[in-house]
């Protein structure tokens, strides 16, 4: 969401959110690392799972009974198919797992050379990332546990797509803490499905909560793809670019007839997310046929 | 952008921090999480392109 906001946006919600709970110390935090051990701790608060308060970098979950755990919290959400109480995850011990944790390392050292800026918020708010198989999904993120991620990188996937599941989850997760911060939504008007709108990534009707995740991921990784990696060519974990753009301005409108119906789903810090992520589409010229 | 210059973000960023920004936010941190407005969100499990295709 860096792209959509500024770095300096992100940093001062991390540091707003860690003085809700610890305000002291917050007005003279000075370095990324005292950022990063703020910011566990405000986790730990959270009471959601165990934090490690002592790396203050993101690592892999690697122990068996810790996968197993935390791969229950990727259920289902009911709208990736009809097994609505199936755990996404099929396997916690993946014999993959060494690939996909070298694959997804040499992918953090690429975002850091593309964006200094996405690398070092990804390094704060991402503590935990979960390595296991499945036959529906390739990541995933939840609100049940903010600072885990879950990776799935097929076989043959290129670093540069990689690349983009990573900004893919940080902007899930940079949305969790802003709404944390400034709310987004009236749930229960979220509930009724003839709020649902067009996704921008699926591109299939959802909730409004997911759809403007999905606008904002899409609107990231366009940006991100214009002003960092490039336009791929054959891009495994998005749409294409001019594909994502349609997609992106459809659910736009889609989900601005929607609120013009219910304005009352979003809140007005949502309201300014979805306006902010449809004025910079303009700003996204593909130009496909970048290296991989 | 270099770590130093990064750091000099978190540095600035901290001292625009101010009281009412502060409470407002914990006002909503207690509501959604101690309230369960939040949670609602769910997983947001991706599915990738080519395999949509």
């Amino acid at each position: 969401m860096i792209f959509q906001t500024s770095f300096d946006a992100q940093i001062k919600t991390i540091l707003t959110l860690t003085a809700t709970t610890h305000p002291e110390g917050a007005s003279e935090c000075a370095t990324l690392s005292g950022l990063a051990a703020r910011y566990r701790n405000f986790l730990a608060t959270l009471k959601q799972r165990p934090i490690s308060e002592v790396e203050l970098k993101p690592t892999f979950v690697m122990d068996a009974d810790a996968q197993a755990r935390l791969s229950r919290l990727f259920s289902n959400d009911s709208l990736l198919d009809d097994k609505a109480q199936a755990c996404v995850i099929s396997s916690a011990n993946d014999p993959d797992n060494e690939r996909k944790r070298r694959l997804v390392t040499g992918a953090v050292n690429q975002l850091a050379q593309h964006s200094p800026q996405h690398a070092a918020l990804f390094d704060i708010i991402i503590t935990d990332i979960l390595l296991c198989s499945s036959s529906v999904a390739r990541g995933g993120s939840t609100s049940q546990a903010i600072g885990l991620i879950w990776m799935n990188p097929g076989p043959d996937y290129h670093r540069s797509d990689v690349v983009e599941i990573l900004v893919h989850e940080l902007t899930h997760h940079a949305l969790f803490l802003d709404e944390l911060r400034y709310a987004h939504y009236n749930y229960s008007v979220l509930f009724d499905s003839s709020t649902w709108t067009t996704s921008a990534i699926l591109n299939i009707p959802r909730p409004l909560d997911k759809v403007l995740h999905s606008i904002v991921v899409a609107a990231e990784v366009l940006l991100f793809r214009e002003q960092c990696s490039g336009h791929l060519s054959a891009p495994r974990v998005h749409p294409p670019t001019h594909l994502m753009l349609e997609q992106l301005r459809e659910s736009i409108q889609s989900t601005k007839r929607t609120l013009s119906r219910y304005p009352q789903a979003f809140r007005p810090r949502a309201t300014q997310l979805l306006l902010h992520a449809a004025s910079v589409l303009d700003e996204v010229r593909p130009t496909e046929g970048c290296a991989q | 952008m270099s770590k130093a210059e990064l750091d000099q973000v978190v540095k600035a960023s901290a001292a625009l921090i101010n009281e009412q920004d502060v409470e407002l936010a914990a006002i909503e941190v207690e509501a959604q999480i101690e309230g369960r407005a939040w949670n609602m969100n769910q997983p947001l499990n991706m599915i990738a392109y080519e395999d949509q295709i």
